[in-house]
């Protein structure tokens, strides 16, 4: 939970009202992130890891610590199987 | 604009490299491919012709194999490459219909067969005009956003032509790759020759509802739609698809986009052309 991750040249997001689009350039693949997803998204941005990141949503969404930490830990996965994110 | 210019019938023969993109028909079969090669592309169409086209889309030379003949020729440039053709010289194109309602335009955007056609051929028959079928350009160089009107002639399933289209329509000649026909604009079936504005988009998609039910979708979820149908030559030109992703966020953003789900049977688009026009009505005057 201690890793950092970057975003790559050819993914781009486009934050709409609460909702972030995601697109993979290069193979077409796009994915939709809800409020706290694209919060997630733009601490990956910011270069936080996944505790960081956690703290950081617990704190402003005002949700319990294990379930948030367990949801960033899933996003992020997801991200990285998708290669959206890379680990650094 | 681009220039075509047909040249003598050739064999295709064999593409060095993996093709950069490909279009699969509902038979598993392929419909197209594109290969990137020196001084540009080619769109190939198996059976039917290669359409060489420059790495600035300005010029496109047509290989056709000695079969085909000139109506389809001439039919798949004007659907299938020219939209991809516009696309790279920076024109937003994508896979859709449009009428006029009022003094604007309306956009039916969906997956092939989810009757995007045949509603534009319902309203074209029933006092409106229509404005694009199949390749859908939309200008958005202004403050405003427009539809250009795209080939003055709608293709559908015989099923929906014999239901809809007044006795004297003018059909057109048949094609070789589909057994869809072609309708082209007349007296009874009348075409808008000139741009209209963007009022709202559509998309078609539950074909097993059972009434007509018409949802506002968010930018987000419109956006991805917008892209899903989307024409793009080169999908590995990342500063092309970077900029066709901003271009159609602000167009998910500005414009209304809609969820429309109905019965597919023809008695039904009636009730389908009155929720729309009355929607298109209302947006108009919110607005």
């Amino acid at each position: 939970m201690t890793d950092t991750f970057t975003i790559p040249v050819h993914v781009r997001a486009q934050q709409l009202e609460d909702q972030m689009v995601i697109l993979d350039l290069r193979s077409g693949i796009y994915f939709g992130l809800n409020l706290v997803g694209s919060r997630i998204w733009e601490l990956i941005k910011q270069g936080r890891t996944a505790d960081e990141i956690a703290a950081v949503v617990v704190e402003e969404f005002d949700a319990p610590a294990n379930e948030i930490e367990a949801d960033v830990t899933a996003l992020i996965g997801e991200l990285v199987s998708r290669k959206l994110v890379e680990p650094l | 604009m681009s220039t075509l210019t047909i040249c003598e019938p050739r064999a295709q023969a064999q593409l060095a490299d993996q093709p950069i993109q490909e279009w699969i028909q509902p038979d598993g079969s392929r419909w197209a491919i594109c290969h990137r090669v020196p001084g540009g592309y080619v769109m190939r169409f198996p059976g039917f012709a290669d359409f060489e086209i420059s790495h600035d889309a300005r010029s496109v030379a047509c290989h056709p194999v000695a079969e085909t003949g000139q109506q389809t020729l001439e039919h798949i440039y004007r659907n299938q490459v020219l939209p991809m053709v516009l696309g790279r010289q920076g024109a937003l194109t994508f896979h859709g219909c449009a009428v006029e309602i009022g003094s604007q335009a309306a956009v039916f955007m969906g997956q092939s067969g989810l009757g995007k056609s045949t509603l534009a051929l319902s309203f074209a028959t029933n006092g409106f005009r229509f404005l694009a079928d199949d390749g859908l350009v939309i200008d958005d160089a202004g403050d405003e956003v427009d539809v250009v009107p795209g080939h003055p002639s709608i293709r559908l399933w015989h099923d929906s032509k014999d239901a809809l289209a007044p006795r004297d329509a003018d059909e057109a000649a048949g094609l070789a790759f589909t057994s869809k026909c072609r309708i082209n604009a007349g007296r009874s079936i009348v075409f808008c020759d000139q741009p209209r504005r963007l009022s709202a988009v559509y998309f078609l998609e539950n074909e097993a509802a059972k009434d007509v039910q018409l949802e506002r979708i968010r930018p987000a979820d419109a956006l991805i739609r917008w892209v899903q149908h989307s024409f793009l030559l080169d999908v590995e030109d990342t500063d092309l698809v970077a900029g066709h992703f901003e271009r159609v966020t602000k167009l998910a953003t500005k414009i209304p986009c809609y969820r429309l789900d109905f019965p597919r049977r023809f008695e039904q688009l009636h009730a389908v052309r009155q929720v729309i026009a009355d929607n298109v009505c209302s947006d108009t005057e919110a607005a």
